[in-house]
């Protein structure tokens, strides 16, 4: 028998038990959309977060992140160090900024002016200033875009030259506002959100907020990209207590756990692909008990077991294929208009080749182990019983 | 004539938990081939289980049962099967169409089996129907249809693989009397213009008249094979239980 012919006469039996066989067709669009989604969603927002880290890192990045204290002997041994290019040590603090009437919770770091521009990603740091110039001495301080400009209500929130109070745990200042740094689009080097910060020079930092002066971060720039990790083992064994890695750690790192959110996500909804090959087991079961005649006639027509167990599978892959075809239209629709906000975007679900495949395959798979034993149950019919079959 | 059937000594025994019952106790039979032969006996004889051994439907306890020279009770399943379609069509007191299809598709459903290409097995489907006279009923469904004309889409079906057999399970017990008449002036055809093997179970003697042979079977074993000129006697035996 032909394979057309096979799939002919499943297409007759679905359309015979229309009623079951819609249920089951919906059953499967709903379990392909919630998969697809869940799992679009979760590439998303690997995608998103894989550019974060990226950007935050650059290939000749590494981080030294202090599980203890990072001092200046540190910075100046690991600046020592070979293929280190420099070490840029970062400080931070949250404070609460007042100006005027306007308040906000804002992050207050302390760099030396000659790094921000790395943290700005710029060469000149003349290209990274909105308004005003980046003189960061003393009391000067540097603010973000966003701090300075209400973007809702079109009015400015803080004004060059203007004096801000900073509200430390156990010290507040006043300081100058001396310029105003351009917003990048997201987090930036080293996680600092440069639009929603505070800058100010590292000495005045320490000598305000942290009087031990031992630093938070520090961002090592390499000569060469090609020794990232011969560099990071180096400085590991020169800087014990504290945590260094890299671009390439990060991702992996990151990628292990997209990999368990998504494989928990794909389980979640994957209960509905279940479910389905439950209802898919329940109908082709009742299937193979009301045409037991038809599967007599079959083999008094000289059908073998394989042959009758084929066309149960066959019917349920017609269902099954329908409903993966008519999900997987619902998905590519609904990728384009579903999505979660999040950093003030719409994090669309991405639906990669990958997962369309998944989705297509895991369905036809479950559904076929699902109707394996009815399938196999109709092939062991006895022919004459079948016939007698009432 | 050289026998197409030949059963030897066969028996067939259900077991219903710790009982035996015995369909079949040692029952041997030949059959020439283009031979039209009648099964009869009372209800519960052996006579269906006699004709599904036949049709390799139902293997024996034991016995051998050989169709066309071969030995059909060795066969595994696959090969069961295979020899089956190629060689029996089995028409069924219910008829046993299938519902969904239209009477052409039944038709057709034998061919497709086979392998052929969608336009011949229409073609053949078609020339059966138009055999059996359902030509411009090849489209209607099986309830669409009576009861002798869906008994004669199943006749249709049978033959449509050209079998040497044709094995008949009471094949007029569910149609009216115009009907059955209808269906064993075309079971006499088949056989005289097409040369096919029939071996047709009835318990209505008055059909029995259209075949040339009939065997009789009482409590699981053939007491006696009549000829034509021996129905009287076949009638009276019947009646009298002996």
């Amino acid at each position: 028998m032909k394979l057309v012919d096979y799939f002919s006469l499943a297409f007759d039996g679905v359309k015979e038990r229309k009623g079951r066989s819609i249920g089951a067709v919906i059953g499967i669009v709903i379990a392909v959309v919630a998969l697809a989604l869940a799992l679009g969603i979760g590439e998303a927002f690997r995608a998103m977060f894989y550019e974060t880290l990226r950007r935050a890192f650059g290939p000749d990045i590494i981080y030294v992140m202090p599980t203890e204290h990072l001092t200046e002997s540190d910075i100046l041994i690991m600046s020592s160090l070979p293929n280190v290019e420099h070490v840029i040590p970062i400080v931070g603090q949250g404070v609460l900024l007042k100006a005027g009437t306007f308040e906000r919770s804002v992050m207050v770091y302390g760099i030396r002016a000659e790094y921000l521009k790395f943290i700005m990603g710029v060469e000149d740091l003349e290209e990274a200033i909105e308004e005003g110039s980046p003189d960061l001495v003393g009391l000067n301080i540097l603010v973000g875009e966003y701090l300075s400009y209400n973007y809702l209500t079109k009015t400015k929130l803080i004004e060059i030259g203007q004096q801000v109070i900073l509200q430390g745990v156990d010290r507040t200042t006043i300081a100058v506002v001396t310029g105003i740094l351009k917003a990048s689009s997201g987090p930036g080097v080293a996680f600092i959100n440069t639009g929603s910060s505070v800058f100010m020079d590292i000495d005045t930092f320490f000598s305000l907020f942290r009087r031990d002066m031992t630093y938070d971060l520090a961002i090592v720039k390499v000569k060469d990209v090609n020794r990232v990790e011969e560099t990071i083992e180096i400085i590991k064994a020169y800087v014990p207590q504290a945590e260094v890695f890299s671009l390439k750690f990060a991702l992996e790192q990151f990628g292990i756990f997209m990999n368990s959110v998504q494989i928990f996500l794909g389980a979640v909804s994957g209960i509905g692909l279940f479910i389905t090959g439950l209802w898919i087991f329940d109908t082709m079961t009742i299937n193979v008990v009301q045409r037991t005649r038809e599967i007599g006639v079959m083999k008094a027509l000289g059908f073998k077991k394989r042959q009758i167990m084929f066309l149960f599978l066959a019917e349920a892959l017609v269902i099954t294929i329908i409903g993966v075809a008519i999900g997987a239209v619902v998905v590519l629709g609904l990728a384009q208009v579903v999505g979660i906000p999040m950093f003030g975007a719409l994090i669309k679900p991405k639906i990669t080749p990958f997962i369309l495949l998944l989705v297509t395959l895991t369905p036809i798979a479950t559904n076929i182990v699902a109707t394996l034993a009815p399938a196999y149950r109709a092939a062991k019919l006895d022919p004459v019983e079948a016939l007698r079959y009432e | 004539m050289s026998s197409i059937i030949n059963v030897v000594n066969v028996t067939k025994v259900y077991k219903m938990g710790e009982a035996e019952v015995w369909a079949l106790k040692g029952v041997s039979l030949e059959v020439a081939d283009r031979e039209f032969i009648a099964i009869v006996g009372p209800s519960g004889s052996g006579k269906s289980t006699l004709l599904y051994v036949i049709g390799g439907l139902i293997r024996p306890t034991s016995g051998k049962v050989y169709i066309n020279g071969v030995d059909i009770t060795t066969m595994n399943d696959d090969k069961l099967s295979e020899f089956r379609h190629e060689n029996i069509g089995f028409v069924f007191q219910m008829y046993h169409l299938i519902p969904r299809m239209t009477a052409l598709k039944n038709v057709m459903l034998p061919l497709k089996l086979r392998g052929l290409s969608g336009r011949e097995a229409r073609r053949r489907a078609l020339e059966a129907l138009k055999l059996v006279g359902l030509e411009h009923r090849a489209n209607h469904r099986p309830t669409q249809l009576s009861g002798g004309e869906q008994q004669r889409v199943a006749i249709a079906r049978a033959i449509v693989t050209e079998p040497k057999i044709i094995l008949a399970d009471e094949p007029t017990g569910n149609v009216d009397r115009k009907s059955a008449l209808q269906i064993m002036d075309l079971f006499t055809r088949l056989n005289r213009e097409l040369g096919v093997t029939i071996v047709m179970v009835t318990h209505n003697l008055e059909l029995v008249r259209y075949c040339r042979k009939a065997a009789r079977l009482l409590d699981g074993r053939i007491v006696r094979i009549y000829t034509s000129s021996e129905y009287r006697k076949l009638a009276e035996d019947m009646t009298r239980g002996v």
